[in-house]
């Protein structure tokens, strides 16, 4: 749980933002990444 | 993603925010064009919309609709579409929370408060049945789940 509350304010810390602008797949990759998240079932494609 | 559409999402965005409710078409400006533009931002996986009614269905990490994932943040109860857009309420609004669900192996409550971003039990375990790659396939299928035992697939 506490890697899940890490991933969710890298996720969605900013979503609420009035200056929100989209991830790329790029920066949701390198988010998981940096959280240790690997392999196939957590390659966004 | 074009200003426009953005604006129409940070304005979408905000009244669920500020109301703790999704607001219709016709309260943002011409039902048409908001439709039009909700459409776009679906598209883009901005936003979700109800596949029947096309009316808002998701802001995550909020759930325009009830679900099984309840959290109390700044005073209000919202609801999550999953147990990761239950955190991410709490990221969302830069919040101290609690969330409230059930397990989903045994139907045993599951509450957990969370205090400058951290759980305060990290025994549960959150499950992932959906590859990455896949979570968009059925963005309401995805959902991820909370538990006490390890139900297959992916687990944090």
């Amino acid at each position: 749980m506490a890697k899940l509350s890490e991933l969710a304010h890298a996720w969605w810390g900013g979503r609420f933002s009035p200056d929100w602008q989209p991830h790329t797949r790029e920066q949701n990759q390198a988010i998981l990444d940096r959280l240790g998240l690997a392999g196939p079932s957590w390659a966004l494609g | 993603m074009d200003a426009g559409d953005l604006d129409l999402r940070r304005r979408t965005y905000a009244y669920m925010v500020e109301t703790g409710c999704a607001p219709r078409a016709d309260e943002l400006g011409g039902a048409d064009d908001v439709r039009a533009g909700w459409r776009r931002l679906h598209d883009a996986h901005a936003i979700v919309l109800n596949s029947e009614t096309e009316e808002i269905r998701m802001l995550n990490p909020l759930s325009a609709v009830p679900t099984a994932y309840r959290v109390h943040a700044q005073d209000r109860w919202w609801y999550a579409n999953c147990a990761w857009d239950a955190f991410g309420i709490c990221a969302a609004l830069h919040a101290d929370g609690r969330i409230e669900t059930s397990c989903a192996d045994c139907g045993e409550p599951v509450a957990v408060d969370v205090r400058d971003g951290k759980p305060d039990d990290d025994s549960l375990l959150f499950h992932v049945l959906v590859p990455a790659h896949r979570w968009w396939d059925d963005i309401v299928f995805t959902r991820p789940a909370a538990g006490r035992d390890d139900h297959g697939g992916e687990a944090l």
